[in-house]
C-alpha cells in the first residue's frame, strides 16, 4: 500500500515547529504578541507554499533550492539544542559530543521518511501539549497579572527574530508536502503550535516578571521549574524540556528529509542500502 | 545489532560521577567587608539512615568568591538545587542586594523558588545552626507565608521588584527568648538596601 501523509499527522508536524521555539525565546511583555504575529505570518506563508508544492516536486532546480534552504534552519536547530544541553544538563561535556549525539538521533529518525516522521509527530505533539498545559496550570496561582503589558512597537525586533527562525522551516516543509490538499493542515498546525507558544510565553512573563526573565538564558525552561506537585515533583523543568527537545528533533528529522529529497525522491522510508 | 553500532556515541556522554553534597539552606554574614557563607549540607550517612545537617563555612571578598571557596572545601560537588532558604544578616544587606539577587538568578544550580530572609539581632549562621532539623526553616517560611505572617517573596519575585524600583520586602527571622527560630516581621528594602523593619502582620504593623 502506498504510504500516505494523513492531515492530522501533517497538523502535528507543523505544530511542532512553533513549540520547538519556546525554549530559546526571551520572555517579556512583547514576546507574546511577537510570537502570535510571527506564527500567523508563518501559517499564511505555509498555506501558500503547500498549494505550490506540486509544482516544486516536478522541478529539479526548485528541489535543490529547497534542499539548500533547509540547511539553515537545520543547522541552527542543532546548534541551539547542543548549546542548551551543554549549558543545562551536560555542563562538563563539550558541545561537540552533544552535536554528534543529536545528529545521530536526527538521522536515525529521518531515515523513516517524511511521512513516518509526521506520524510520530502526532504523539509527540500531544505529549508536549499536555505537559506544557499541565505546567501552566500548576503555576497558575503564582501568576502576577501586573506584569502584563499592551503591545507596542518594541515587539517588532522580536517578531523579526521569531520569523527568521520559524519561517524558513515552515516554508521548506510546506513546499515538501506530497499533496496540495494538506495546506489546511499546515495552517491548523502552525496556529495551534503558535497559540501554545504565545500562552507559555505569557505564563513565563506573568510568573517571573519581565525583569527576572531578562536575566535568564532560557526563561521558559526556568519558569517551568517553579511548577511543582507538593514535594514530589519539584524539577518540573525536566518534564517540560524533554518533550520540547523531542519536538525539535522531529522538526530536524523532517528538514533532513527535505534536504535529501533531490537524492531519494520519496517521502517514504529512506533506504540506506540498495534493495536486493 | 545495528543499534549496538551507536553505543560508542552514547558513551561520549558518560563520565565518572562525583559525589554530591546536597545543600538545604545557606546563610550569609558580613563583617568588615569580608563575606562568610555557611551551608547546611544534608548528610545521610548515619546508621539509621536519617537526614542530619552538617555545616560548612567559607569566607570571601564577595558571595561568588565565598561560594567558590566553599566548593573547594569539599572533595565532591556542592549541589545547590535543593537549597530552599538563604539567610542574610543585617550587615550583609546594608549594601545593595541586587548583585546578589542577580547572581543567584543566573546561577544554574540555584532554584528561583529559593526564599531569602533577613536575620534580626544576630548572625545568619547562628540562626541556621539553631535548628537541628533539615528543611525546618523552609517549612517555617512556607507556613508563615501561607498564613500571612511573613511576606511570600521567593527569589524571582524579589529580583523583579528590585529591578523595577529598588524597593522590596523580605521576611525577617530571629531567635526568640526561648531559643526558638521565630518570625520577626518584615524587612523593607529601599534603593536595594535594608531600610527598616515592620513588625507584626503585613500591612498592619508599625515601624520597629
Amino acid at each position: 500500500m502506498r504510504e500516505r501523509l494523513f492531515p492530522r499527522w501533517c497538523t502535528a508536524l507543523f505544530a511542532l515547529l512553533p513549540m520547538s521555539e519556546l525554549l530559546y525565546l526571551p520572555a517579556d511583555g512583547q514576546s507574546v504578541y511577537a510570537a502570535a504575529l510571527a506564527c500567523t505570518v508563518c501559517a499564511l506563508a505555509g498555506i501558500g507554499a503547500a498549494r505550490l508544492s506540486d509544482r516544486i516536486r516536478h522541478s529539479a532546480p526548485a528541489q535543490w533550492v529547497l534542499a539548500l534552504t533547509s540547511l539553515f534552519p537545520l543547522l541552527a536547530s542543532i546548534a541551539r539544542m547542543s548549546i542548551f544541553l551543554q549549558k543545562t544538563v551536560f555542563t562538563g561535556r563539550s558541545c561537540g559530543s552533544t552535536v554528534v549525539l543529536l545528529t545521530v538521533c536526527i538521522l536515525f529518525m529521518a531515515s523513516m521518511g517524511l511521512n513516518r516522521c509526521a506520524m510520530w509527530a502526532l504523539p509527540i505533539a500531544w505529549l508536549a501539549g499536555t505537559v506544557l498545559l499541565l505546567s501552566g496550570v500548576l503555576t497558575f496561582t503564582q501568576l502576577t497579572p501586573a506584569s502584563f503589558s499592551a503591545p507596542t512597537a518594541a515587539l517588532l525586533p522580536q517578531f523579526r527574530h521569531i520569523l527568521y527562525s520559524l519561517l524558513p522551516a515552515s516554508v521548506v516543509l510546506a513546499f515538501s508536502l506530497p499533496e496540495t490538499r494538506l495546506s489546511a493542515s499546515v495552517s491548523r498546525g502552525l496556529s495551534a503550535g503558535g497559540a501554545l507558544l504565545a500562552l507559555l510565553l505569557l505564563r513565563t512573563v506573568l510568573l517571573l516578571g519581565a525583569n527576572t526573565a531578562a536575566l535568564l538564558p532560557y526563561p521558559a525552561f526556568t519558569a517551568a521549574g517553579l511548577a511543582a506537585i507538593g514535594n514530589f515533583a519539584r524539577h518540573g523543568e525536566v518534564f517540560f524540556a524533554v518533550p520540547l527537545l523531542l519536538c525539535e528533533v522531529g522538526r530536524c528529522a523532517a528538514l533532513v528529509c527535505a534536504l535529501l529529497y533531490p537524492f531519494t525522491r520519496t517521502c517514504g522510508v529512506l533506504h540506506l542500502r540498495r534493495p536486493q | 545489532m545495528n543499534l549496538l553500532r551507536f553505543l560508542p556515541l552514547l558513551l561520549l556522554l558518560c563520565g565518572c560521577a562525583r559525589e554530591v553534597s546536597p545543600v538545604s539552606a545557606l546563610a550569609l554574614d558580613c563583617k568588615n567587608g569580608v563575606y562568610c557563607l555557611t551551608a547546611e549540607v544534608v548528610r545521610q550517612d548515619s546508621p539509621d539512615d536519617t537526614a542530619a545537617p552538617a555545616y560548612l563555612s567559607a569566607t570571601g571578598t564577595d558571595v561568588t568568591d565565598a561560594l567558590r571557596n566553599l566548593r573547594s572545601i569539599l572533595p565532591g560537588d556542592l549541589y545547590l538545587s535543593h537549597a530552599q532558604v538563604l539567610l542574610l544578616s543585617e550587615d550583609a544587606v546594608s549594601e545593595s542586594i541586587l548583585p546578589l539577587a542577580d547572581y543567584l538568578c543566573r546561577e544554574n544550580d540555584v532554584r528561583l523558588s529559593l526564599r531569602a530572609a533577613v536575620v534580626r539581632d544576630g548572625s545568619a549562621a547562628e540562626l541556621l545552626e539553631n535548628d537541628n532539623e533539615v528543611y525546618a526553616l523552609s517549612e517555617l517560611l512556607d507556613r508563615s507565608a501561607q498564613d500571612g505572617i511573613l511576606p511570600d517573596m521567593p527569589l524571582y519575585r524579589v529580583t523583579d521588584v528590585l529591578h523595577a524600583d529598588g524597593t522590596a520586602i523580605l521576611p525577617a527571622l530571629r531567635v526568640d527568648a526561648f531559643g526558638q527560630t521565630a518570625p520577626a516581621g518584615t524587612a523593607v528594602f529601599k534603593n536595594e538596601r535594608l531600610n527598616c523593619f515592620l513588625d507584626g502582620e503585613i500591612g498592619g504593623g508599625a515601624y520597629a
